[in-house]
């Protein structure tokens, strides 16, 4: 087994187990999801459109307003 | 139907997986409440289903076969000199883009440029990205492989399975595009990590391959000329204003997932990458050792070396997961191009007077039109990657410089000056491509186009590749100069409220 070898089977281990982690955490959401509402999975609440930082992009005239509140 | 490396129970496996697709898609269609859950999933995606819709979209049939072939003719340079230089364009993206574009709560890409330049200049974004999110080269491809694979003729094939891609899109919108494209994503890593080392062990390993490939194949750049490996890297570039890219920040949670996702995807598309030109060239080795038939053609070679590798069922779930490659393309730029003729297009030209349920028929009936399009465009056009490569330029060489002047310029910027970079932007791909079409020759081995001419006595060559090296710095001129007319744009006082 040469060093091309050895640097196939760390990517294929790379990517199978980098897809499974990856999935098994997409199930862990997929309840939350299916009913509308997700978990948390970094730790980071959900924004409100409140909470963005209109000043962020650079001289964005605010936040959008919520569609389902257009005429 | 009758393949010599498959059996009946791949057939199956292939089956479940369709109706498994149109499964999910109906039962999210009965979970949409309005426009925003329909084109941007309500702007709750987190970071494991943005790492899967992010991966399976971009990775497509053009690198699974495109990246594979070059492996198979030139070894891997294809990894070294194409696929990777671009990673650094990304890694861009997750740390300066993620941010500002999921902080300010845009919901397409045109409409920073509305925000900023005013209606005009959205509506010709809009058309820009419409152009670009046209599904032609994934559709050709999903049809390319019905040929080869189960000898359907590729219309049809096309037309049958582009068409579950389609129906599922337009029954669940993001969320259906983002959960059947976590299934898809999953198929496609695992099928091809399982696939490889199979494949090695038929064929023998990389001292196979060096046996029986030329030592050149081994070479990190190869023989690619500097030039070129410049424009390669250049393709990144065009991540940097892609629709579908714009559209999973704004579908983030939060701006901190948008770029761990961005960042875990480069992970992925490395391995992926390298997997692909691995796969190439054990393919080259497996022609030459006998294994494979002497007259496979490039473009085939590591779907064929591979369902020669794996047994019944896993070489199903193998075409399942190259099947999803393609579909996760199609669903999510039919939804993308559908949502610039109904958000982008349409409701400009209503005054804003739209209800969320029109925007979502809307949206609907664009994604059938862009879909129907792009099955147009696959079928009428011949040269379809080098249509894809002009969609790119055309998008990056109109929108590029006047959406960084947005993100990251602070000073004056015109409505002018946004119009005549996108409108010289456009003017010079056009002649570049022209140009080069009509003066230069076709070059076989990188299946491009090569415009060689002397000038002061010096020999000169132009690739049809280095078309962004010309039109990027036109399109920024442009803008320098309209930015000398006119003063800000200042929305009126209605839309200022948004």
């Amino acid at each position: 087994m040469n060093g091309w070898d050895l640097f196939t089977w760390f990517n294929c281990v790379v990517l199978a187990g980098d897809a499974i982690i990856i999935f098994g955490f997409f199930l862990r959401d997929a309840k939350g999801i299916l009913a509308g509402q997700q978990s948390d999975v970094d730790g980071v609440p959900t924004e409100t459109p409140a909470d963005a930082d209109p000043g962020s992009l650079l001289e964005v005239p605010g936040p959008i307003q919520s569609l389902q509140d257009r005429p | 139907m009758d393949h010599p490396y498959l059996s009946w129970i791949d057939y199956a496996v292939l089956g479940v997986y369709l109706l498994g697709m149109l499964g999910v898609g109906y039962y999210v269609k009965l979970k949409i409440p309005n426009f925003e859950e329909f084109l941007v999933a309500g702007r709750s995606m987190t970071t494991p289903i943005l790492v899967c819709t992010l991966a399976s979209t971009y990775y497509g049939l053009d690198v699974l076969f495109g990246t594979s072939e070059m492996a198979f003719n030139n070894g891997v340079v294809a990894f070294f000199g194409y696929s990777q230089l671009s990673l650094a364009v990304y890694f861009f993206a997750a740390f300066a883009l993620s941010h500002r574009l999921r902080d300010a709560k845009f919901t397409s890409l045109p409409e920073i440029l509305e925000r900023h330049y005013g209606p005009t200049a959205g509506i010709f974004g809009g058309f820009a990205s419409l152009f670009y999110s046209l599904p032609a080269l994934a559709l050709f491809g999903l049809g390319r492989m019905c040929e080869v694979v189960f000898g359907f003729d590729a219309r049809l094939g096309a037309l049958g399975l582009g068409g579950v891609a389609l129906l599922y899109t337009l029954w669940g919108g993001l969320w259906a595009v983002a959960i059947t494209d976590t299934i898809q994503f999953v198929l496609m890593c695992v099928t091809l990590a399982i696939a490889i080392p199979l494949l090695m062990g038929n064929i023998g390993g990389f001292d196979a391959v060096a046996s029986a490939i030329p030592a050149g194949h081994f070479a990190i750049f190869g023989d690619m000329p500097i030039w070129l490996v410049l424009a390669y890297t250049a393709t990144g570039i065009s991540i940097l204003v892609d629709p579908g890219f714009y559209q999973r920040v704004f579908a983030a949670k939060s701006a901190r997932q948008a770029r761990n996702a961005m960042l875990l995807s480069l992970v992925i598309w490395f391995a992926y990458d390298w997997l692909v030109v691995a796969g190439g060239m054990l393919a080259a080795a497996g022609v030459a050792a006998g294994a494979l038939p002497a007259d496979l053609h490039p473009n085939d070679a590591l779907l064929t070396a591979v369902m020669y590798a794996l047994p019944a069922g896993i070489a199903g779930l193998f075409l399942a997961g190259v099947l999803a490659t393609a579909m996760s393309t199609i669903d999510s730029y039919s939804l993308v191009a559908g949502a610039n003729l109904s958000y982008d297009l349409y409701r400009p030209l209503a005054k804003n007077r739209v209800s969320d349920r029109e925007l979502v028929r809307m949206t609907k009936l664009g994604i059938v039109l862009s879909w129907t399009l792009g099955y147009v465009l696959a079928y009428a056009f011949d040269k379809l990657m080098a249509l894809w490569v002009f969609q790119a330029t055309a998008l990056t060489s109109t929108v590029l410089v006047p959406i960084f002047a947005c993100l990251f310029w602070k000073g004056k910027k015109t409505p002018t000056a946004c119009l005549l970079s996108y409108v010289l932007g456009l003017a010079s791909v056009i002649a570049f491509y022209f140009t080069i079409e009509r003066l230069g020759v076709p070059n076989e081995i990188y299946g491009t186009h090569i415009w060689s001419f002397s000038f002061w006595g010096s020999d000169f060559e132009i690739w049809q590749e280095y078309s962004l090296f010309f039109t990027l710095p036109i399109s920024i001129l442009g803008f320098l100069i309209g930015n000398c007319f006119g003063s800000n744009y200042v929305p009126p006082r209605s839309e200022g409220a948004r």
